[in-house]
């Protein structure tokens, strides 16, 4: 097993949560997002992993668009979360906690 | 427009080729929207970069910070994460809403049409309501011989005659295919005449030890009291 491949598939995997917890908190535009996840070095984001997500995310329902004037040029489209976005975001974050305190778990050698 | 501007689009373009082609496969809505996404997302990188930094190597950087055409169709097509129970996004909720209520409607119409018009082609033609409502009548089967007409069945006395004109009906065999000697029809209790499409009724009394039949004289009834004269029929047996 290659780190370089699980970690990309791990990173792939999470972009679903790490995406819908950003648009939880605010309303925005995809290059302003990418711009704001580069920073957490951990997800190791490629760009154009967003946009991707942000479709599936809008075809199912969890996240909504609008088109607004951009501040110095072409109509920009923002991301919003919608209501069914954020209760499924909460179960995924549920989620996302037991997994994280099992593998700390298993980590620590406390029993299962 | 200046080569570095030539020269970004045509990388830029060559990209997004690449990126559609990955998508061509992937059956999912929404890609020309993420094509457009990706496009003026590369369009806000090459604004903020120097005019010195629009160099070739730059511009293949940006497009390796990107990632790789494949991941995007990868990515498009990862199963969404799912709630415990099935949810589907509100369009499609709605459309297989809006869709099932047409069905049950026009099912319903169609059922209710059905039903209708059965109904409307009973009303009009009881002589089919008539044949299916058949029962045998045992007691009617054979020849009847008539000896008497009288308004009320009550009226009746065997041996005494209480019409003084002649019989237009002189005498009724009943088959037991439904039909009788005349062009009615029969049933248990009740007679059909196909002319002129009416029902009638006939009841079978013994009287001192003999059947005598009572047949409803339509054509004799009183419009105002709506009752109508009785023809008295003998069993032919009997006599």
């Amino acid at each position: 097993m290659e780190l370089q491949n699980w970690q990309t598939q791990l990173r792939k995997g999470l972009l679903d949560i790490v995406v819908l917890n950003y648009l939880a908190r605010c309303r925005c535009h995809g290059y302003e997002m990418v711009q704001e996840l580069k920073k957490c070095r951990g997800l190791t984001l490629r760009e154009g992993n967003i946009y991707p997500i942000l479709a599936r995310l809008q075809t199912d329902g969890l996240a909504e668009t609008s088109v607004e004037p951009g501040p110095d040029g072409p109509p920009r489209k923002y991301f919003t979360i919608t209501s069914q976005g954020r209760r499924m975001l909460e179960e995924m974050n549920q989620h996302w906690d037991m997994i994280v305190a099992s593998v700390n778990q298993v980590r620590k050698g406390d029993n299962p | 427009m200046s080569d570095a501007e030539k020269k970004w689009r045509e990388i830029r373009d060559e990209y997004l080729r690449q990126i559609e082609a990955e998508l061509t496969a992937v059956r999912r809505p929404r890609k020309k929207e993420l094509l457009a996404d990706v496009r003026d997302h590369l369009e806000l990188r090459f604004e903020e970069l120097e005019p010195s930094q629009r160099t070739d190597r730059r511009f293949k950087e940006i497009l390796e910070e990107m990632g790789p055409a494949e991941e995007y169709a990868e990515l498009l097509k990862q199963p969404a994460a799912k709630k415990t129970e099935i949810e589907l996004s509100p369009r499609y909720q709605f459309l297989s809403h809006l869709f099932t209520g047409i069905f049950v409607i026009v099912l319903f119409s169609v059922v209710g049409y059905k039903l209708y018009t059965a109904d409307i082609k009973a009303r009009q033609d009881p002589m089919q309501d008539f044949i299916l409502s058949y029962q045998l009548d045992p007691r009617a089967m054979g020849r009847w011989v008539t000896v008497d007409f009288v308004e009320t069945i009550e009226q009746f006395v065997p041996g005494r005659r209480q019409s003084p004109r002649d019989f237009f009906l002189t005498d009724l065999e009943f088959y037991n295919d439904m039909k009788t000697s005349k062009s009615w029809l029969w049933s248990k209790g009740k007679f059909f005449d196909p002319t002129d499409q009416k029902q009638g009724e006939y009841q079978i009394h013994a009287i001192e030890g003999k059947e005598y039949l009572f047949l409803e004289w339509l054509p004799g009834q009183n419009s105002q009291t709506g009752r109508s004269p009785y023809y008295v029929l003998e069993k032919e047996n009997s006599r």
